[in-house]
């Protein structure tokens, strides 16, 4: 959960809504320069390596989906 | 029953689709030679007409480069926009296009380890000579492309030049990308125009720039390296590569610094070839 929340805050922050729609597109929501860096901090925060190239063959793109594929990184 | 939708294409497009390949027709009957020599006058006639366009690389070239005197500032917004209106047409024949490659034994082997690098080009020169050279070396060159919904043949012109483009507009277009730069593709992404990313400075001036190379490095752990083409009196292309970062992946190492880093190349390659770069952008917003 503690993955999930640092995401949505970094998306909060980033678009300035502060109500977001977890089955939302993650790219609709945020640049793709933003998305860049919250894979980075979350790679730096939680000391993990986020293998971007199998979320996109696993097709994941909601705030939802992206966030319990960063947690299964762990 | 609902009557199913038919596909809606503009008389417009399709007037401009088939023009521009109608004109392509022509132009490649005619050799490289003439084709340069033709595309040259075309473009300074476009110039010429477009007041904003002009007004615009007036200004630029006068802010960047104030020594010039009004008459050496015209004259190299028309040079300038002659080349690139060349420039931008090589991308219809990629396929056909022998760059002479040049980069020091380094960089060579990057471009030959099969491990990938992010490359950031710009607008000067032969465009997309960039991405072929790079085809030619490491066989899996990989870019991002805008191409006009009006160009039918779309990406094809950089399969058939061994590039793998992405379309900008796709949805997936940015996460196609990072996989690419991932599995050890060699990524070239166009730098120099305006983004609102991250803050520059750009010939003494303060402005923004897309940032997504960098980010691209340091998420994919690969080497950064700058490549640019030129064209030679002869018209012939040459495309220079040179490595600037061999790792990014050190948190030390901010994505301001290393923009400012290849900006600072940047405007010494623009310095160097003037008469080669797209004075035409909106490049510095606040001017």
């Amino acid at each position: 959960m503690l993955i999930q929340q640092e995401i949505i805050s970094f998306i909060k922050e980033k678009s300035g809504v502060s109500t977001i729609d977890l089955s939302s597109d993650i790219l609709s929501q945020i640049k793709s320069f933003d998305f860049m860096l919250l894979i980075l901090e979350l790679e730096q925060k939680f000391n993990i390596q986020l293998p971007i190239e199998l979320a996109v063959a696993e097709n994941i793109s909601s705030v939802s989906q992206f966030s319990h594929w960063v947690e299964k990184q762990k | 029953m609902k009557k199913a939708k038919t596909k809606n294409v503009p008389v417009r497009q399709i007037i401009s689709a088939n023009t521009i390949k109608l004109f392509l027709r022509l132009l490649l009957k005619l050799s490289r030679r003439r084709r340069r020599a033709l595309l040259v006058k075309i473009g300074r006639v476009v110039l010429f007409l477009s007041k904003k366009t002009k007004k615009r690389a007036l200004a630029n070239i006068q802010n960047a480069l104030p020594s010039l005197t009004p008459k050496e500032a015209k004259q190299l917004a028309f040079n300038a926009f002659g080349n690139c209106a060349f420039g931008v047409s090589e991308a219809f024949w990629l396929n056909e296009l022998e760059p002479d490659i040049f980069c020091d034994e380094g960089t060579l082997s990057v471009l030959q380890s099969g491990e990938g690098a992010c490359i950031a080009t710009m607008h000067l020169g032969c465009y997309e000579a960039v991405p072929v050279a790079i085809a030619k070396l490491s066989n899996n060159s990989i870019t991002l492309s805008n191409v006009p919904t009006f160009v039918e043949e779309g990406l094809q012109f950089y399969s058939k030049a061994g590039i793998t483009a992405i379309n900008k507009k796709t949805p997936q277009a940015f996460m196609q990308l990072i996989k690419g730069a991932k599995e050890n593709g060699y990524v070239s992404l166009h730098c120099d125009l305006w983004g609102n990313e991250i803050e520059v400075e750009f010939f003494k001036q303060k402005t923004k720039a897309p940032a997504g190379i960098a980010l691209l490095s340091q998420m994919a752990k690969k080497p950064i390296l700058i490549g640019y083409s030129i064209y030679d009196s002869q018209g012939n292309i040459q495309v220079f590569v040179e490595t600037l970062y061999k790792h990014t992946c050190d948190s030390a190492l901010l994505t301001e610094d290393i923009m400012a880093t290849i900006y600072r190349r940047f405007e010494q390659i623009i310095m160097q070839y003037p008469e080669q770069w797209y004075w035409s952008y909106k490049r510095w917003r606040s001017w």
